[in-house]
């Protein structure tokens, strides 16, 4: 059954609005089509994957999604607002309390203790170090490490550093969550326990959360999944459509 | 939707200068170990710096006081030709000027000229500036010196000079060499030259009023020591003759402590004792005695520093105590190690001027400075390179541009800070290891410790100054990063 985005969309509101961008790097005549064109609406309290082949213009269209990057083409409003016409001090607001970056490598400062790499943000926006304290302490609790707060990130497995990443991505109450394959460098256990992290806080909390990834498990508990590919949207699909299955060898393990 | 706005959008709060610095802070001990290189070219920097200030800072103490020992060593020769001897007009000028430094001497020169006290003060200052140009004049390299006064020398100069047409062709020499500028500005030498005449005039009363008051006082004396010169008299002395000595020079108008006369007598006696040991030596029957005995070295002074030698006492028809001459064979030591130490020292302090680094050594820093910051640079902009994830991280969490620059400077300011200490250590102790060996006990003796103190105060300050300044450019290109780097992987 095709996707139908108008049916989906009743009743929702509207957190990202991408209007035909296009991302070309270089100049004539040694252009690279990045973005072709895309279109797309991210709706509020939506879990949203975004999955492609490497090349795919996967990580462009996710940079321009998070304010990181702006398109050649296109407009990506977010709540109305054209992220193009912002200038660099607002581009820091918006990062700073509107969105929270989850990456790959985890990204955490490796010379601060987990708890000063989730109070920075709080920091950047002002807020009082004791209460910013509290905070910290309070989201470390939330991802299950609130007893190792004094760890430095060498002292951590993948798994916690990727939590850690998650609580700090969470510092200034953000509207939208943008994972950039969390799970990629986990094995199958501690990416199970990022999962159910992220899918409670999009449940219970209703933050929006755009997930790239190619991880099945991820997928199911998904809204809708976006196909990417050769710069352009092949498809969209709302995973309660689909059938998922795990590609396993032999035996299931995990059951 | 349409016109609904949930989010607003302001710019960015901007972190005060103290949040910055405690981010910066956190962990910065880990940081720091992790660069190490642009740490130790700051220590380098640093250290040589400080080497370069505390090697002049004992250079100019050790130099004042082994002046001081050899004032002393020959003050009985120095006080002698003040009271005794005619000097010439030239060394005339010379004491004067001497005097312009030193109240005493001042009052000295005053007693006898009976100048009014603005006149006298006049002909000092005159006499200090025609000395200060003398000198300056005589120290002008050769072909500098040809080709603004020609072959003229001395106090020809100045008569030279006070003719028009040899003034103009001065200055215009003086014109286009930068580096020849004169310690006063030209004008002012220029009314000097002219007022030297009077000056002359004047310089040769007071220099004759003087040479009159040495004759008189000698003839007076003249009742006390006989047919002995003054030299000679002191050396016999005794402390009785001595106190007689005092009442003559009292009757005169001059106050001469007892210990002082007690000091010089001493030195008069080393010095005496020297020089007759000295024409003993020279006796034709025993320089053949010396040569047999010390086939190796005929030099004079050679032998008499083996004066407690027992083969030396023999020669000497044990007309001389053992103790003596062994006294006599230390003191003659300790001169020549003074003069060779004044040799060091003339060459080593080259800086007359009074600042604590010399041209040359300017030069050297200005250089070492330069490859340092282009060393720190480099080993910044290196460190940033490896660190661009954590940058690009910062501004994904909305760090502002102006905050990673302050933060990158901040620390570029703290490696400033601990080079500066490991490098003043190290310059410090590089100081101390080439004193002690070039000067031996002298060094210690004479540890400038306020140069030291304010030598390794400047050298820290000036680590701080060379990494933020280094740093400027790395920081700037650490701030300009773009955020979606965070995103890369390797």
């Amino acid at each position: 059954m095709p996707f139908n985005e108008t049916e989906y969309g009743k009743g929702r509101d509207i957190l990202v609005r991408a209007n035909g961008v296009k991302k070309i790097y270089g100049e004539e005549p040694n252009q690279t089509f990045a973005l072709r064109g895309v279109d797309l609406v991210i709706y509020k309290g939506e879990y949203l994957c975004v999955m492609g082949p490497s090349g795919s213009g996967k990580s462009t269209f996710f940079n321009m999604l998070g304010g990181l990057d702006s398109p050649t083409n296109g407009r990506v409003f977010m709540d109305e607002v054209n992220m193009a016409q912002l200038n660099a001090h607002e581009l820091a607001f918006l990062r700073c309390r509107k969105i929270g970056y989850v990456f790959q490598a985890y990204n955490l400062n490796q010379t601060m203790t987990a708890l000063e790499n989730v109070t920075l943000p709080m920091i950047f926006s002002g807020m009082h170090p004791d209460d910013a304290r509290a905070k910290g302490i309070n989201l470390l609790e939330k991802v299950g490490l609130g007893s190792r707060w004094s760890h430095r990130p060498k002292a951590m497995s993948g798994g916690q550093q990727q939590r850690v990443a998650i609580a700090r991505s969470l510092a200034n109450n953000p509207q939208l969550l943008l994972c950039d394959e969390p799970t990629a460098n986990l094995d199958h256990k501690t990416g199970k326990e990022v999962h159910k992290i992220l899918f409670d806080l999009n449940k219970k909390e209703g933050v929006t959360i755009i997930c790239a990834t190619h991880d099945h498990d991820m997928l199911k508990v998904s809204d809708r999944m976006i196909w990417i590919e050769d710069g352009k949207i092949a498809r969209i699909d709302r995973s309660s459509d689909i059938e998922i299955k795990s590609a396993t060898m032999g035996k299931k393990e995990h059951e | 939707m349409g016109s609904k706005r949930i989010i607003d959008v302001r710019p960015q709060v901007r972190l005060s200068a103290q949040k910055t610095f405690a981010i910066c802070l956190s962990g910065i001990k880990h940081r720091l170990f992790r660069s190490t290189l642009t740490l130790s070219v700051i220590t380098l920097a640093v250290s040589f710096f400080m080497f370069l200030l505390s090697e002049s800072a004992y250079i100019q103490s050790i130099s004042a006081g082994v002046k001081n020992e050899i004032y002393r060593d020959r003050i009985g020769n120095r006080w002698l030709s003040t009271y005794f001897v005619q000097p010439s007009n030239l060394e005339f000028a010379h004491r004067l000027s001497e005097a312009y430094e030193s109240d005493e001497k001042r009052k000295i020169f005053q007693e006898v000229n009976l100048f009014q006290q603005n006149e006298f003060n006049q002909l000092l200052e005159d006499a200090n500036l025609e000395i200060t140009y003398l000198n300056y004049f005589k120290d002008l390299r050769p072909g500098k010196k040809i080709n603004l006064l020609g072959s003229t020398t001395g106090r020809k100069i100045f008569e030279e000079l006070a003719d028009e047409k040899n003034w103009q062709l001065f200055n215009q020499r003086m014109q286009p060499m930068i580096s020849v500028k004169l310690p006063t500005p030209v004008q002012q030498f220029k009314s000097f030259i002219e007022d030297f005449q009077e000056y002359k005039k004047r310089l040769d009363l007071a220099h004759s009023q003087w040479n009159q008051f040495i004759l008189n006082f000698s003839t007076a004396l003249e009742e006390l020591i006989g047919t002995l010169t003054i030299n000679q008299w002191m050396v016999e002395a005794n402390d009785e003759k001595l106190a007689q000595l005092v009442v003559y020079f009292s009757k005169s108008g001059f106050e001469v402590p007892m210990s002082d006369l007690q000091s010089i007598t001493e030195s008069l006696v080393y010095n005496h004792n020297r020089s007759s040991i000295f024409k003993q030596l020279n006796k034709p029957e025993l320089v053949s005695a010396w040569k047999k005995a010390f086939l190796k070295n005929d030099e004079i002074s050679d032998k008499m520093r083996n004066l407690g030698n027992l083969k030396v006492q023999e020669l000497l028809y044990n007309q001389y105590s053992q103790e003596e001459l062994q006294n006599l064979s230390n003191t003659i030591l300790y001169q020549e190690r003074l003069a060779s130490l004044e040799a060091v020292l003339k060459g080593k302090n080259e800086n007359k001027s009074g600042s604590l680094l010399s041209g040359r050594q300017l030069f050297l820093l200005s250089v070492s400075f330069l490859v340092c910051m282009v060393g720190i640079t480099n080993a910044m902009l290196m460190a940033i390179t490896e660190r661009f994830r954590e940058i690009a991280t910062m501004k994904c969490l909305g760090a502002k541009d102006s905050f990673i620059l302050a933060q990158f400077m901040m620390e570029a300011g703290l490696q400033g800070m601990v080079g500066g200490i490991l490098g003043s250590l190290i310059g410090l102790f590089m100081a101390l290891l080439k004193g002690s060996v070039l000067f031996g006990s002298y060094f210690w003796s004479y540890l400038p410790l306020n140069g030291f103190m304010s030598s390794s105060l400047i050298a820290f300050l000036a680590g701080i100054f060379l990494s933020v300044l280094a740093s400027i450019y790395p920081s700037w290109s650490a701030s300009r990063m773009a955020p979606m780097e965070a995103m890369r992987v390797e």
